[in-house]
């Protein structure tokens, strides 16, 4: 008797009981909730660090896009982890590469990532193509994928067939976004005609076409010539020859370093390019690459891309990109996305996390996916956030901006909206 | 002739050392030995706590002078004389070129700690210095290097100097530590799946072996080497007395339980594993069909990869729901049978596609037949993805939207790389029987005999042309069934993933494995494919590995690993008597350790020069 | 005398077929862009003159492959390579000499130097494959050293991957060359003129080398006859090396005019310039030195001017993509229909 009263009593003070766990929770109780979630909960043990995902280009050709979207997600985790991270645990990154020109690349790298079973979340790809097999093998064990970088519509259009699925989101703004703002501005500008040159990637080729879309829509532009550089492009007076040859109002290459700035550079003085506007989007904006090879010929050149200023840009995130990266200036234009992605992942891990008596963090997949797709007026570093129902979370604000000569040094300055 | 060869043995020694080196300053320089830097081969050596020193770049090093060593000793103890003597001049002289190797590397630290080469060289950090010397600064750290290079170096000389069955069983233990130590992302998981993280534990610890586990293998793998290779074993002395008959069932019942084994294996290992066996699949069904251009035909294609490409961009247009046909299969059958549909259409389209490009350039001889196919291969790459036929292939954006791979009637579909492997498998056992069968077949040795002289077989009767369409054809169908595979895997087709370097990837392949061959061409495949994949910090290396790949099979063994008995017989020519080493006796098997570069090309031309 | 009916096999039917599509093709898209007048004259002889620089590029280059060919008997598949490293070493000789100010003062002797920098390090990866990778397969089947010569490029480029990285880099500004000149009432941009003079010049040295000196000579007879010139007293071995090492000069020498043209240097520079060089080459004639000279000339206009002429007028979208097509198709056509090329030699085919 006096036996089973003391195994009784030896029992109930070993393992947490269901009530008290349900009282450090406010009236939740852990096991129950992860036992009715689809794909359970990450536990974090005390002491442990919480896991967090990316999935960026981070070698080859495009390794700047990728490090430097992994840098700016690292930044947010070493600022969260000096507040004493996320309710008690520090953040700890996995980093795989997910490549850029091939898609099973992306498949690769979520193959890897997902052999890390307490994964809570994955940040990433950086190229589109590389999103849609990736995100399929995430959604698989309920891990959420949030890009900072794809800009593909088809990625959050439920009709498509490229559609990444609901455990999938991006703080990048959709491509359908940026263009409609270029055309606008074209279009406000008085531009009739309009050239167009993309680099056969789909981020190039997409954006071109949603502009040559909509600057037909909204004001009946013509477009004069679709033209196209190659990856490894080196000559570009051929293709500048062709559209010199209509001498178009306004010339649109979405494209990056080094081809944009190639580009650019032949541009200047080209004959029949002498009145044509320049314009390129966020591949090239802020790239100091890009000025330091096109120099002065880019005076008056004019990019489209979401802002990301201002005092707490220039004086505290910038000198911690550099101590991550060991760089000077930013090396792409995702870096600033990529540290709202990962701040809205600790906020929302900080909203749906459940903590038992020992401490254990139980993070529910979905619950923390829906809470991170629900995410309204998040003020981030590119402006403020709110996720659609297709849960395209960024802030649909688009600047243009154009390359001024400021105090003897070339620099972007927003001229439009 | 007393001073001769204690010249020349000097002069070897120098040279093996001062090449080693040099090949320790380019893995250093190249950032080779950075990539490898940070995961440790056994855990814990030389550390109480946190990362231990024997990490795998400082295993590659060693490992070069290891094997540096080993080769010099085994020249230098075929000059020496076989007394104590002679054995310490070939230890000395294994000492004597690490030291020299040792000395290079060092100098390179020396001078690269005082000047700054970043601006030039980017993967000469601070980081690799200090990873070089051990964190003990450019000086002290020259000196361990060495010090720790002589004495690795003359181990293997010692090792050298061990019996037959003793150098073999260290040498066996070595390597069966190393593999086990690198395939460390792929075991662990395995072992994960299969619940054993006792035995999980006990092998690995960040990400590495544990000290323990090293010593168990190393000393298990050598005790039984040792015991199956001595000159009395009674259990190798039993297999060798048992009739032939009865070893070929043994042989056959290896082989049955190594293939039972692979078809558990993507049920007890994770998706990253079945993920790179399935990429491998790929791989080798392009293998075996380039195989039959290259190995059995002697057409050296050099753009195969337009057939990968053509493959699958016609099992997407024809089965995906938004190609630019609208998915003509699927709306026809549904998506069951969709893509077994349009399987046989894909090949007929890939045979016609080989015929097309074969047949303008029969005429032309090797290399150039090879220039003109690396022209076919790179149209087709532009083609497919320019803007001009984007209304047909889609452009920079591809096919997408394929639907999954079905079996029909059982209503089964298809998709994680764990089910995928399955019909890669199949598809690549039927491909492996039917390059099996056509090798030897009339058709194969009318192949043969077009490689060996074409004016004698076109004398004997053999229709040149038309034999050499059915290799194009052949190669062709086979490269399209892999390219099918692929996209339906993927389920999308981008035209970035049709470049040339995948049609070099697969010449390496069947050049490393062995032209000719099932098993060299599967062994290729393993080794270039998986291994970069399972290790993912050889990155974009692994190219690297391919490139010095064929130049040292071109230069060491051009009939690859597993040739074929033809092809062995083809290529190497009487071997001059001093430089045999032990061949194997079974023919078309054994993986012969040739040591050194041997003159394969006829009396009169010396290796060295 | 009685002449036996030609047989119509499929294969000729298939050539037949090639041909009149060629042919047809040409003259249907030319007369369509030519017609349709979108493209101004000026704006054709900009493309000409651009084609002409990089033909004279491709020349350069090309002239390696066609040496080492007459000598060897072999494509060396790895020379695209020597001159990606060319251009690599001067870029770094180029930043070098802009820290210490050399190329703004003295810019034409900064120039020379980065050009002899260049040349020597091109002379020295060309002989140094050859003595490692290709000397010892000297008498070995045909396709062997091809296959080498494959990984050698292979190993090469990632090499320079991994020593200098995938970034692209390019060439430090140089004001002596920037801007269009006006020659003889035609507009050239500067590093066009440029481009074409040395690559001239150089040809010239080379000509004169191969036609006047003993060396150059020497050269000849062993591409004639190999085993006759060694009986001969000709050092062989010394005339392969000597071969290399002029084709890398040269290829050097493209590799600094290249990157100051293009202003891109990367790793991978050196794949499509020699490929399209070795088709300059095959196309004038292998082993035929003018041959190669007029071959890429030809190659460097026909990318530039081609896709436009041909396809522009059926508004075919981005004809700039297909401009490396062009080359491949060349070479597919003159390696189909007439192997031996321009100036060709019968028997090196």
């Amino acid at each position: 008797m006096v036996l089973a009263l003391i195994l009784a009593a030896c029992q109930a003070s070993a393992s947490a009981s269901p009530t008290e766990s349900a009282a450090a929770n406010g009236g939740e109780d852990p096991a129950a909730i992860c036992a009715a979630d689809e794909f359970g909960c990450v536990e974090v043990a005390a002491g442990d660090d919480i896991l967090i995902g990316t999935a960026l280009s981070i070698t080859g050709g495009p390794a700047n896009l990728g490090l430097d979207s992994q840098w700016g997600a690292e930044v947010a985790g070493n600022f969260k982890n000096d507040e004493g991270g996320v309710l008690g645990h520090q953040i700890s990154w996995v980093h795989e590469d997910a490549g850029c020109a091939e898609a099973e690349t992306g498949q690769t790298a979520a193959q890897s990532l997902v052999v890390n079973e307490q994964l809570v979340a994955v940040i990433g790809t950086s190229c589109s193509r590389t999103a849609v097999p990736a995100a399929p093998v995430l959604a698989g064990l309920g891990i959420t994928l949030f890009s900072p970088a794809n800009t593909s519509p088809t990625l959050t259009d439920p009709t498509s067939p490229e559609f990444a699925g609901e455990f999938y989101g991006r703080t990048a703004h959709n491509d359908l976004v940026q263009g409609a703002a270029v055309a606008k501005f074209a279009c406000e500008q008085g531009f009739e005609t309009a050239a167009t040159v993309h680099d056969g990637s789909t981020y190039a080729d997409n954006l071109r076409q949603v502009f040559e879309r909509e600057f037909d829509e909204q004001c009946g532009g013509t477009i004069t010539s679709q033209q196209a550089v190659a990856i490894g492009e080196v000559d570009m007076t051929a293709v500048l020859t062709t559209i010199a040859a209509d001498s178009p109002d306004f010339l649109y290459y979405p494209i990056f370093h080094p081809e944009g700035t190639l580009l650019t550079a032949a541009a200047e003085g080209f004959p029949g390019l002498e009145d044509t506007q320049l314009g390129s989007s966020d591949g090239l904006l802020g790239d100091p690459n890009f000025l330091d090879g096109a120099g002065d010929a880019s005076l008056g050149m004019v990019m489209s891309g979401p802002a990301c200023a201002g005092d707490f840009y220039e004086n505290t995130f910038l000198p911690a990109y550099s101590d991550v990266s060991g760089e000077d200036t930013p090396v792409s234009v995702f870096h600033c996305h990529a540290y709202d992605a990962a701040n809205m992942i600790f906020a929302t891990i900080e909203e749906v996390a459940l903590e038992d008596a020992d401490g254990t963090l139980f993070i529910p997949r979905t619950a923390f996916r829906d809470t991170l797709f629900a995410t309204e007026n998040y003020e981030g570093l590119t402006g403020i956030l709110t996720c659609d129902e297709n849960r395209d979370c960024a802030d649909p604000d688009i600047r243009v901006s154009e390359i001024q000569e400021v105090d003897g040094e070339l620099a972007w300055v927003v001229i439009w909206p | 002739m007393v001073a001769a060869p204690r010249e020349g043995l000097l002069r070897r020694t120098v040279t093996a050392g001062l090449v080693a080196g040099v090949v320790l300053v380019y893995l250093s320089m190249v950032g080779l030995v950075e990539a490898f830097s940070h995961r440790q081969a056994v855990t814990g050596i030389g550390a109480e706590a946190g990362p231990g020193l024997l990490t795998l770049g400082r295993v590659m090093i060693g490992g070069a002078v290891f094997l540096g060593g080993l080769i010099l000793s085994g020249r230098l103890s075929q000059l020496a004389a076989p007394s104590a003597v002679g054995r310490l001049m070939v230890v000395g002289g294994a000492a004597l070129s690490g030291l020299i190797a040792g000395s290079v590397l060092a100098l390179f630290v020396l001078v690269v700690s005082v000047i700054d080469v970043r601006g030039v060289f980017l993967s000469v950090t601070p980081a690799l210095l200090d990873y070089l010397t051990f964190d003990q600064g450019p000086a002290l750290g020259a000196l361990i290097i060495l010090m720790s290079l002589g004495i690795i170096s003359a181990l293997a000389g010692g090792i050298r100097l061990l019996g037959l069955q003793d150098r073999g069983a260290v040498l066996k233990a070595l390597t069966a530590a190393l593999l086990i130590s690198l395939l460390e992302p792929l075991l662990r998981p395995i072992l994960g799946q299969l619940e054993l993280a006792d035995v999980n534990r006990f092998l690995y610890a960040g990400g590495g072996l544990t000290q323990p586990a090293a010593a168990v293998i190393l000393g298990g793998v050598a005790a039984a080497s040792w015991a199956w290779a001595r000159p009395a074993a009674p259990l190798r002395q039993r297999v060798r007395d048992l009739p032939g008959e009865q070893r070929r069932m043994i042989g056959i019942g290896a082989a049955l339980a190594a293939f039972i084994g692979l078809l558990i294996l993507p049920q007890i290992s994770t998706g990253f594993v079945s993920l790179v066996l399935v990429n491998v699949g790929f791989f080798l069904l392009l293998a075996l069909g380039l195989n039959i251009v290259v190995g059995y035909a002697g057409l050296l294609d050099l753009g195969y990869v337009a057939f990968y490409a053509v493959g699958a961009y016609t099992v997407a247009v024809l089965i995906s729901p938004s190609s630019s046909a609208g998915g003509p299969i699927t709306e026809l059958v549904g998506t069951a049978w969709a893509f077994w549909v349009a399987l046989p259409i894909v090949m007929i389209t890939a045979a016609l596609v080989g015929i097309f490009i074969g047949a303008p350039v029969l005429r032309l001889r090797g290399d150039y037949l090879a220039i003109v196919t690396l022209g076919f291969g790179e149209i087709a790459r532009i083609l497919f993805g320019s803007d001009a036929l984007r209304p047909w292939v889609g452009g920079p954006g591809g096919v997408i939207g394929l639907p999954n791979l079905q079996l029909p009637v059982v209503g089964f579909q298809f998709t994680s790389p764990s089910q995928y492997i399955y019909p890669v498998i199949a598809f690549s056992a039927l491909a492996a029987f039917v390059a099996w069968r056509l090798a030897n077949s009339r058709t194969g040795r009318a192949w043969n005999a077009i490689r060996e002289d074409e004016s004698v077989a076109a004398a004997t009767g053999v229709n040149i042309t038309n034999y050499k369409l059915l290799a194009f054809a052949l190669g062709g169908t086979l490269g399209g069934l892999a390219g099918a595979l692929f996209a339906v895997q993927l389920r999308s087709v981008y035209p970035g993933t049709f470049n040339i370097i995948v049609s070099f990837t697969v010449l390496a392949i069947i050049i490393l494995g062995g032209m000719g061959t099932i098993r060299g061409v599967m062994v290729g495949a393993l080794i270039l494919v998986g291994l970069p994949e399972a290790l993912r910090e050889f990155g974009e290396y692994r190219f690297l590995l391919y490139g010095a790949a064929l130049v040292a099979m071109m230069l060491l063994r051009p009939e690859g690993l597993f040739p074929s008995r033809i092809r062995r017989a083809e290529l190497h020519e009487e071997l001059p008597p001093e430089e045999q080493e032990q061949l194997p006796k079974s023919g078309g098997g054994g993986l012969a350790v040739s040591a050194g570069p041997i003159s394969t090309y006829g009396p009169g031309s010396q290796p060295g020069g | 005398m009685f002449r036996r009916p030609r047989r119509i096999t499929l294969v000729g039917l298939v050539l037949w077929v090639v041909r009149i599509s060629v042919v047809v093709g040409v003259l249907a898209g030319s007369w369509a862009t030519l017609s349709e007048g979108r493209l101004s004259g000026g704006a054709w002889f900009g493309l000409l003159t651009s084609g002409l620089s990089q033909g004279a590029i491709y020349a350069l280059i090309a002239l390696g492959y066609t040496l080492v060919y007459g000598v060897l008997f072999m494509i060396n598949f790895a020379h695209g390579e020597v001159f990606m490293m060319g251009a690599f070493s001067g870029m770094f000789v180029a930043f070098g000499l802009a820290s210490t100010g050399l190329l703004e003062d003295q810019p034409v002797l900064a120039l020379l130097v980065i050009l002899a920098a260049a040349m020597l390090t091109s002379m020295i990866v060309a002989v140094t494959v050859e003595r490692i990778a290709y000397r010892p397969l000297r008498r070995a089947p045909r396709l062997v050293p091809l296959i080498t010569a494959i990984g050698a490029s292979l190993f090469l480029q990632y090499t320079a991957f991994g020593l200098f990285g995938p970034r692209v880099r390019r060439y430090p500004p140089v004001e002596l060359l920037e801007g269009r000149i006006d020659l003889l009432g035609i507009s050239i941009t500067r590093i066009q003129l440029l481009t074409i003079v040395a690559s001239l010049l150089l040809m010239i040295v080379l000509y004169y080398w191969v036609e006047r000196t003993r060396s150059g000579r020497a050269m000849r007879a062993v591409s004639e006859n190999k085993d006759v010139s060694a009986l001969m007293g000709i050092d062989v071995d010394r005339v392969i090396v000597t071969t290399f090492a002029v084709g890398g000069l040269l290829a050097g020498a493209a590799g600094v005019l290249y990157a100051f043209l293009f202003n891109r240097v990367e790793f991978i520079m050196g794949v499509l310039p020699g490929i399209k060089a070795f088709t300059a080459a095959v196309l004038g004639g292998i082993g035929s030195v003018p041959g190669a000279m007029l071959g890429g000339l030809m190659i460097g206009m026909l990318e530039n001017v081609g896709p436009q002429l041909l396809l522009l007028g059926f508004d075919v979208p981005s004809t700039n993509q297909l401009r490396d097509v062009v080359a491949f198709v060349v070479l597919v056509l003159v390696l189909v229909f007439r192997p031996t090329g321009l100036f060709g030699r019968k028997e090196l085919i």
